[in-house]
């Protein structure tokens, strides 16, 4: 079953309104994802910097209890130096997190106008489709003008003769043949003119499609480069999340007898919190700088 | 999340302006979907009429 013109519209415009919604939905989610691995990877990050720590803290006194009074003002620092750590891999994934907003919001520019230029589209063919049957009728219009033609003829002939013209008939029927000729010129020009915007707006499709599917895999690439720079960041050595903290090799070799003789708490917080708080500022000053440019 | 809110509506916006004629074209569409085939028919820039005259 053929669609009336009416019915075509009403269905451009619920893909329209349909269409704006679904963008608008998917850019916000596509942002609430980008946040949710962000903190995904940080939480997984500064958890395993969290065991780490303990761990160290066991292996510096191995009585050590998490529940006891003398733990407070470890705790109190390891928890500020953790602190310390998620705000710089906060303001790490910041940085890639914005360039990811810029591309989705570049994303949305373009979904938009492709789906300005869809139902642009769908008018051109309209309109080119109505021009077509336009077209058909030319041939009735072609008799009209030959019919006023042959008139003028015959009224010229007349006038020849010396039998009586109203010389107003004549400019008249000159003026309306000018008319059917100008009318025709701008009918051509229009056509044409149309199939130009058409095709136009299918090249700008086109580019806008290639642009959506830039920007998708680049912010799947940005994503990945993000979660990759979270791990790596304030690692020593290796690329790979470290397991533990440096260890301590001398405390490894304490017994139980003179582990007693150390204050737990200044030993942790030299070879432990002192250690990872310098790391912290050295990723600050030197990559996170050099990122924020 | 708010602030973003608004970041896409003004990027959409922008999008749909940069299509050449879009509010006409729209405008057409959503008369046309009112009130049948009439506005369709407008579209020509009176051209129709004129040949009408004729």
């Amino acid at each position: 079953m053929k669609l009336t013109n009416q019915q075509k519209c009403e269905n451009l415009l619920k893909f329209y309104d349909d269409s704006e919604n679904n963008i608008k939905a998917d850019a916000l989610v596509n942002r609430a994802y980008i946040d949710k691995v962000s903190k995904q990877t940080i939480n997984e990050k500064v958890n395993a910097q969290m065991n780490s720590i303990k761990t160290e803290i066991y292996n510096i006194n191995p009585k050590f209890k998490e529940g006891s009074k003398n733990y407070e003002a470890t705790k109190k620092l390891v928890s500020e130096t953790l602190s310390n750590y998620e705000q710089a891999l906060l303001d790490l994934s910041s940085f890639y997190d914005g360039k990811i907003e810029q591309l989705i919001l570049r994303k949305v520019e373009l979904e938009s106008s492709l789906i300005g230029s869809i139902l642009n589209e769908e008018y051109l063919n309209e309109n080119i489709e109505k021009r077509n049957n336009q077209k058909e009728n030319d041939s009735v219009k072609k008799s009209v003008k030959d019919n006023i033609k042959a008139v003028i003829e015959k009224i010229k002939n007349r006038r020849t003769a010396n039998a009586e013209v109203d010389p107003k008939m004549i400019t008249n029927l000159l003026d309306q043949q000018e008319v059917a000729i100008e009318l025709d010129e701008q009918f051509s020009n229009n056509i044409d003119k149309i199939i130009k915007d058409k095709n136009d707006n299918k090249d700008s499709m086109e580019k806008f499609e290639q642009e959506i599917s830039l920007i998708n895999s680049e912010i799947d690439k940005i994503n990945e480069r993000k979660k990759n720079s979270i791990y790596d960041a304030m690692e020593i050595g290796g690329k790979e999340l470290t397991p533990n903290v440096k260890k301590i090799k001398i405390f490894g070799r304490i017994t139980r007898f003179f582990v007693s003789r150390f204050n737990t708490a200044k030993v942790v917080q030299s070879t432990i919190i002192d250690p990872l708080n310098e790391r912290i500022e050295i990723f600050k000053v030197n990559e996170l700088s050099s990122m924020k440019g | 999340m708010d602030d973003f809110k608004m970041k896409v509506d003004e990027s959409y916006k922008k999008g749909i302006e940069k299509i050449p004629n879009f509010q006409k074209v729209l405008s057409e569409i959503t008369k046309t979907a009112q009130k049948d085939d009439l506005s369709l028919e407008l579209t020509n820039n009176n051209l129709d009429d004129r040949e009408m005259d004729l």
